[in-house]
């Protein structure tokens, strides 16, 4: 199967199983494409989420397009993408057309979405513990991270804790320019 | 982050939805598979001018994100031999950790406690874990996921798993 036709179906599956917006697609990103098709390695969906926070858009798209473009370039990053917005144009259409009054107070369905939602909370404790075993290596790093996470308790933007954390590493890597390893 | 500029450009300004409509709409949006912006954008268009409408408005919404996400791709490709985006990139790995520990926290206030958390103070996120604020199933289905992913249970089974459980106990 060309790769091109893997990407849209894959992130086709991934966008019908994620319910509550492009964050809970990270986790399902991983598990199809680090655990079961081996394509990406765990560094490059650091990459990913790093990326999809920092570059201005939606969440979903940023990453569909990321992994389209790691594994075929522009055109995979087009399927990706067009697999990722076509079970919304489905679905919602078809709800548009035949039930436009629908109404979701449904307690049931609540529960149920409840549900799925703390499943999420928990994949994303489990991703935290694979990217905190990636990230943390040294102690400084560690302090670093830790200052950074707290900084999500104040008010201030999520963007500029991404610059500030970007900025802070180029700080890191020119200060020990010497030990950098060229690949 | 786009659901309050679509309700200023919808109901502020070209006052296609009341209010109450768009909130609607919003729900609708959240609970169907799917980003939550496409969804919406989809739903608008569709309303507004049939299927091409709905097609065109995700498309529309998707193409900005598209358009950015390739330019910085590539240039962070050509230029990836270089320091700074080298530093940058490692820089962006810690932000990734930053980023899914505030995963967890959205995922959480809006599943496993009754009252979200509110960050402003220490002392109101220490009385959030209080016993009467917690909703319990949901924070025994966290924790459950957490111990089945442990025994490499897929994304798409967990998710389905805890839809189902979560809908049969609803009826106890």
């Amino acid at each position: 199967m060309s790769i091109l036709v893997i990407l849209f179906f894959e992130f086709f599956k991934i966008a019908l199983l994620t319910i509550g917006g492009g964050l809970a697609m990270i986790p399902a990103i991983e598990d199809v494409f680090v655990n079961k098709r081996k394509l990406l390695k765990n560094s490059d969906i650091l990459d990913m989420v790093a990326l999809t926070q920092s570059v201005p858009g939606l969440i979903a798209i940023n990453s569909a397009v990321f992994v389209g473009h790691k594994l075929a370039g522009w055109k995979g990053s087009l399927s990706a993408m067009l697999g990722v917005i076509f079970p919304s144009i489905v679905i919602i259409i078809l709800i548009a057309m035949f039930f436009p009054l629908l109404h979701l107070e449904d307690k049931h369905l609540l529960k149920a979405f409840n549900c799925i939602r703390a499943c999420v909370t928990g994949i994303f404790v489990v991703l935290m513990v694979k990217i905190g075993k990636a990230v943390l290596k040294s102690k400084s790093e560690t302090i670093i991270v830790i200052l950074l996470t707290l900084c999500l308790l104040t008010d201030i933007s999520k963007v500029w804790i991404i610059l500030a954390a970007c900025l802070l590493g180029y700080m890191v890597l020119f200060l020990s320019e010497q030990t950098v390893v060229k690949k | 982050m786009i659901i309050p500029l679509l309700y200023t450009s919808f109901v502020k300004e070209s006052k296609l939805f009341s209010a109450e409509e768009y909130g609607n709409l919003l729900s609708i949006s959240q609970v169907t598979p799917g980003a939550v912006s496409i969804n919406t954008a989809t739903y608008v268009g569709y309303l507004e001018n049939g299927i091409i409408g709905g097609i065109s408005a995700s498309l529309g919404l998707c193409m900005p994100s598209f358009i950015l996400a390739i330019l910085v791709l590539n240039f962070m490709k050509k230029y990836k031999e270089s320091l700074f985006i080298q530093g940058i990139q490692k820089g962006a790995k810690w932000a990734a950790f930053v980023m899914v520990v505030f995963a967890i926290c959205f995922f959480a206030n809006i599943s496993i406690f009754k009252n979200p958390v509110k960050t402003e103070d220490l002392g109101n996120i220490l009385a959030s874990f209080s016993l009467s604020n917690l909703r319990l199933f949901e924070l025994f289905i966290l924790i459950l996921t957490i111990v089945l992913s442990h025994y490499r249970v897929s994304f798409m089974g967990l998710i389905l798993f805890s839809g189902i459980v979560g809908w049969g106990y609803s009826f106890i």
